[in-house]
């Protein structure tokens, strides 16, 4: 067998393993239970929490991103590697870990002045949102830099000398040049942003009805060996997944403008 | 008008060194030289994309060093062209109507822009879809609609075929005519240098060699290194041997012939390195006795379309091995000496001006 049949092979290996662990959930639920559980007050609470504190965490993060990423794309700065380095950090740290240090950072000095004089983030809706936030905003700078680095500065400077101010460059050439890129990564870091459970859970608890995200109410059902509502609430988490993936494919499925 | 003072700078362990340049109103100055000596760099430091380290930028009067790229009022066309792959060719030729305000040209002057350099018709294409000369046109319609007095080209026609390029320097220069246009171009090809340049200077190692009047520099090459970017030559080492009022004799022991060259300030026992243009030599003169004559034998000739090439061996060569012969290489234009054989004797005749000759260091 070659080295085309082999390595074909195992892509459909990989394949498979997913799908069996996809359908084996379906062997746990009937049509009706699905539906039921699905259209409880509960479960749509939850996909509406997710889904909000996912939007306004990826809002959050992308104002911070974009000025961000392109600095790190297009400046040399005293402190641009350790900046660099920073944004690995929600991806080498467990999500735990995460939301421990965020937890902790509450009940230090300044974390207490924040919490009686600004916002209560410990087991509120703004902790869901501050555990996404913090989760996703390493990754959607990553991916907006990388977006812009596909973007050769002489596109920038080809417009300066035409009349344009570096923001009117920036907001002209670049920026829509970019958008494609900037799209994707924002719908990916929703995503991830709706799946998040360790920081979440760690930072917001599991209140019901409160701060029972998509993730944190399976695990609860989990927990009580409500098998038939985890399965549902895996199966909205696993619908959303893919269905996310296929828009962002559609997105960047062409080639960016800037590489034609 | 565009005036460079003294500019000198550095990008790495490459440095540019007291770079003095003047575009006069409407002229097109020409910076020739190879590859890796710097030009772009310059140009980019007069657009304002790289800093400088000493130096001073005039444009119209005003001293621009310092102020941001959009405040100079200078065009730049890279090499690359940098469309903006994002919009149709109409919007990258109005991009700069979206800021400038004071020096945008009128409608009117757009439309003739546009008629100039024959884009009507491409007008709504997407620039992914334009042939090469097709872009080259877009970007110079582009900067010219910017209304700047000083356009700054960075080879923009090396990747054109020649006879596209002919038709483009044409148009460039009709238009660079009509609206009055400083254009400081960079190039490495001598032939569009000839054809477009009011004035020249010799880029070589970030440093300028020569600049002046196209003739006077392709006429009078001060420095070696100009010979080897304005020309093709034929070089030959040997020893001053005699002087004389107004001339000097060379004696180049590779042929084992002496030269009378015009002499310049040598003295007896110099080293020096002549050099003879290709298309200077004379085949066979009437009177194969006269100062300057070779007797040689026919090694190669090389046909193209523009001109024919002959490679000679001297008869009184030194060297017993070919690699250790020195060819001489002559250009001929005319059909009538195509006959040549292999082996065959011919007399060649440099006249003594057009013999330069240069120190050794």
């Amino acid at each position: 067998m070659g080295m085309k049949k082999v390595s074909i092979t195992f892509s459909f290996i990989t394949l498979l393993f997913y799908l069996t662990l996809i359908f084996s959930l379906l062997s746990f639920i009937s049509k009706d239970r699905f539906f039921e559980i699905l259209f409880s007050e509960r479960t749509l609470f939850s996909i509406k929490l997710s889904m909000t504190a996912a939007f306004v965490a990826v809002l959050l993060s992308f104002i911070i991103a974009l000025p961000a990423a392109y600095a790190l794309s297009r400046y040399e700065f005293f402190g641009k590697n350790f900046v660099d380095l920073i944004l690995e950090l929600p991806m080498i740290v467990s999500p735990a870990a995460l939301g421990a240090i965020l937890l902790l950072f509450f009940y230090n000095n300044l974390g207490t002045w924040i919490q009686g004089n600004i916002q209560q983030f410990v087991f509120t809706f703004y902790g869901i949102i501050l555990a996404q936030f913090t989760t996703i905003l390493g990754i959607t700078i990553r991916m907006i830099k990388n977006g812009f680095d596909e973007i050769p500065s002489r596109y920038e400077n080809a417009a300066r000398t035409l009349g344009a101010s570096s923001f009117q460059a920036f907001r002209s050439v670049s920026l829509p040049l970019c958008r494609r890129s900037i799209l994707s990564t924002l719908i990916f870091a929703w995503a991830k942003a709706v799946g998040e459970f360790g920081a979440t859970i760690t930072l917001a608890g599991t209140m019901a009805m409160r701060t029972e995200t998509l993730p944190v109410a399976i695990f609860m059902r989990l927990s009580v060996a409500d098998i038939q509502g985890a399965v549902v609430l895996i199966t909205i988490l696993l619908a959303i997944g893919l269905f996310v993936l296929f828009i962002v494919r559609q997105v960047i499925g062409g080639k960016s403008n800037a590489s034609n | 008008m565009l005036q460079i003072n003294n500019l000198s700078m550095t990008a790495g362990k490459f440095s540019i060194d007291d770079i003095n340049l003047l575009v006069p109103d409407g002229c097109c100055h020409v910076l020739l030289g190879g590859t890796g000596n710097g030009k772009t760099l310059i140009l980019e430091a007069i657009a304002g994309l790289r800093s400088i380290k000493s130096g001073e930028i005039y444009s119209d009067g005003i001293n621009i060093e310092g102020e941001f790229p959009e405040n100079r009022y200078i065009s730049y066309v890279p090499q690359d062209l940098a469309l903006f792959p994002h919009l149709n060719v109409e919007k990258n030729i109005l991009y700069p109507k979206r800021f400038k305000k004071n020096h945008i040209r009128s409608d009117e002057e757009i439309r003739e822009i546009i008629k100039y350099l024959q884009i009507e018709n491409i007008l709504h294409r997407s620039i992914k879809n334009l042939s090469g000369g097709e872009k080259q046109r877009v970007a110079l319609a582009r900067a010219f609609v910017s209304g700047n007095k000083v356009l700054l080209l960075d080879e923009p026609f090396s990747a054109l075929h020649f006879t596209l390029k002919r038709t483009l320097w044409g148009m460039l220069t009709d238009i660079q005519k009509r609206f009055n246009i400083s254009i400081l171009m960079v190039t490495h090809d001598l032939e569009e240098a000839e054809f477009l340049a009011d004035y020249v200077s010799i880029l070589y190692k970030g440093r300028i060699m020569q600049s002046g009047i196209k003739e006077e520099v392709f006429e009078n090459p001060t420095q070696i290194e100009v010979t080897k970017i304005t020309g093709h030559y034929n070089y030959f080492s040997g020893e001053v041997i005699g002087i004389n009022d107004d001339s000097c004799i060379v004696y180049i022991s590779s042929l084992d012939s002496i030269f009378s060259v015009n002499n310049i300030a040598f003295i007896k026992s110099d080293k020096v390195t002549i050099a003879i243009r290709t298309n200077k030599i004379k085949i066979n003169p009437l009177d194969d006795k006269i100062p300057n004559t070779i007797k040689c034998k026919m090694q190669n000739l090389y046909k193209t379309s523009n001109y024919n090439q002959l490679a000679l061996l001297p008869d009184k060569m030194k060297g017993e091995r070919i690699d250790e012969v020195e060819e001489i290489v002559v250009d001929f234009y005319d059909d009538k000496n195509l006959d040549f054989e292999q082996g065959q004797k011919i007399t060649i005749h440099i006249p003594i001006n057009d013999i330069y000759v240069f120190k050794n260091n």
